[in-house]
């Protein structure tokens, strides 16, 4: 396999293992921030969108036509979420 | 897509095939659990059975500091009982119990753990808490991920399930795995994601941090408030009439029957009784739960789950454990799981064949893979074999099944590995199928019950239908056996000129 190929692969999968589950951990996060609901509905509500995000980006990682786009997309959801959280604060 | 396909498969598609077949054995984990206690005869009530299982830990656990307890049931004639022992070492761990329905004592009932060792094998992987878990919901996430770009691979989906080209080697094991890959794709994509869902508390708690911060003690609370557990007082306190108790939560049930019930703090003042509703009626997993203050008879809380997002929750993990009521569903479940368990075996072995074998690595692969696929459903049968040769009153003996599991296993991956893949595989299926094959008669031999003790013409139902299925599994392990060894491998192929 060429050097450039086999560096291909291994982005990819850093990005579908490591990157897809910092994903699911930050739209969880985020989510459960955001949830109008109880304490309780609000965690399950974001934990299982989040468990839901991980696949996804997994898929996507793979999926995307070029390395630039996969942790493009990658980053971009990650930095949506993350905007999220660092705007919706702490929890009191 | 196919090549993430394929590797990702590959990656953990030896731990995905043995926590699938594992787990489609813990469909019927309550009827594998009587199957291995034939000395469980008797029936009785729920109420009185779970008094007498009472009666029977204050005498046997005092000192535990809870008492968990399985009520029998249509499928489980046993109480299965857990509570803290002294281990040998001086530390202490959680024992797991077959009590009488009747006597309410485990005495003449051989030492097992019956389904319950296949279904934390499931999850657990026979490793320490929390690695097991860990490794199991990363491949369950890699099974998720395995089916999606399975179905994007596989372009040509529907017209592949109507493609089934015996007889032909490679193409055939391909087909094979299109068609069980496809015909139950629901169930697997389902299982393979309610599966990962079950184990998320532990693997993707930032959602808990996001809205209580450290404050554990509160969330946990709050996500089950049906689990009442008070301070101990450290005084002591009679129980109050258990069986009133009982009566009054199933009075409260809907209908319903007693599934679990705990008593946390046994013998203490302030010592509660929970009473869980059977989830064997309904979609959602866990159900409504009754807590009595044990030294009153007073209810101290009744709590239902209906809160939207977590009733979500519990009937996606309820949809993984199956267990409601229709019989057929379960068969469904077993038939589904073994399709999963297939797909998973028939994709690893096109792996392997797919591969130059002059390559060592990927020799040694094709190798251990014949030896898994093989050796775990030999496993399996070993464990129940150990359950009926070894001796009822032998000490250690449930640690002794599980141990020849395990060596079982072992022995198959080596033997596989010695041997050539296709003489390996053929030795293997003949001595599994043959292993399932001879097991009622063993079974008969030692328990005096079952199809060959003229249980056919009785009632033991149970013992008759589990002589059956083993008799069709051993049957479908030599069929496969004998299919694979008369295939001849195509001469290589001569270049010819397009048609």
């Amino acid at each position: 396999m060429r050097l450039a190929k086999r560096f291909d692969i291994a982005a990819r999968t850093l990005g579908a293992t490591v990157g897809a589950y910092a994903l699911a951990a930050l739209v969880a996060y985020a989510l459960a921030r955001l949830w109008p609901g109880s304490d309780a509905e609000a965690v399950v509500t974001g934990t299982i969108v989040g468990v839901l995000a991980m696949p996804a980006a997994a898929i996507w990682m793979f999926g995307a036509s070029s390395i630039r786009r996969a942790w493009g997309g990658l980053a971009l959801a990650g930095g949506v979420a993350t905007i999220i959280t660092w705007a919706a604060g702490l929890p009191t | 897509m196919a090549w993430l396909h394929g590797w990702a498969g590959l990656a953990l598609g030896w731990l995905v095939y043995a926590i699938a077949l594992s787990g489609t054995a813990t469909v019927f984990k309550g009827e594998l659990g009587d199957w291995m206690r034939p000395e469980i005869v008797g029936r009785a009530g729920q109420v009185e059975a779970v008094a007498a299982a009472l009666d029977y830990l204050a005498k046997a656990a005092p000192a535990s500091p809870d008492w968990y307890l399985s009520a029998p049931n249509a499928r489980s004639s046993a109480t299965i009982a857990s509570y803290e022992a002294p281990r040998a070492d001086g530390g202490r761990n959680y024992r797991l119990v077959a009590l009488d329905p009747i006597t309410g004592r485990p005495d003449g009932i051989r030492d097992t753990l019956g389904g319950e060792f296949l279904y934390r094998f499931h999850f657990e992987l026979q490793l320490p808490y929390p690695w097991g878990r860990l490794l199991a919901s990363a491949a369950g996430m890699m099974l998720l991920v395995t089916l999606i770009s399975g179905i994007v691979t596989h372009r040509r989906i529907f017209a592949d399930f109507f493609t089934l080209r015996p007889g032909k080697g490679k193409r055939s094991w391909l087909d094979a795995h299109n068609v069980l890959g496809v015909v139950a794709m629901p169930f697997h994509l389902m299982i393979a994601l309610t599966g990962v869902l079950s184990l998320v508390a532990l693997t993707l708690p930032w959602a808990a941090s996001a809205r209580y911060g450290d404050d554990m003690a509160r969330y946990v609370a709050e996500a089950a408030p049906g689990l009442v557990a008070p301070a101990a007082t450290g005084r002591a306190a009679p129980p109050a009439d258990v069986r009133m108790m009982l009566r009054d939560a199933v009075s409260r049930f809907d209908g319903g029957t007693i599934g679990q019930v705990a008593v946390i703090h046994p013998g203490d003042a302030a010592a509660v009784l929970r009473v869980t509703r059977s989830d064997g009626d309904q979609l959602a997993y866990g159900a409504a739960t009754s807590t009595y203050a044990m030294a009153t008879g007073r209810l101290v809380s009744f709590y239902a789950e209906d809160r939207p997002a977590k009733r979500t929750y519990d009937i996606l993990y309820g949809l993984h454990m199956g267990r409601f009521t229709p019989v057929l569903a379960h068969w469904l479940y077993f038939l589904s799981g073994l399709a999963l368990s297939a797909t998973i075996a028939t994709g690893l072995i096109l792996w392997t064949q797919s591969r130059d074998p002059a390559r060592t690595g990927h020799r040694f692969v094709s190798r251990i893979t014949v030896g898994i696929v093989a050796g775990m459903p030999l496993a399996i049968a070993a464990f129940l074999w150990a359950n009926r040769l070894l001796s009822p009153t032998l000490a250690g003996r449930a640690e002794a099944e599980v141990s020849l599991f395990f060596l079982v296993l072992a022995a198959a991956v080596l033997y596989a590995v010695a041997m050539p893949p296709r003489r390996g595989w053929a030795w293997l299926m003949v001595l599994c199928g043959a292993t399932w094959l001879m097991l009622p008669l063993a079974s008969a031999i030692a328990t005096g019950r079952g199809l060959f003790a003229g249980g056919a013409l009785g009632g033991d139902r149970l013992f008759v239908a589990a002589d059956l299925l083993f008799l069709v599994l051993g049957g479908a392990g030599i069929a496969i056996a004998v299919v694979t060894a008369r295939h001849k491998p195509p001469a290589p192929r001569r270049r010819r000129a397009a048609a």
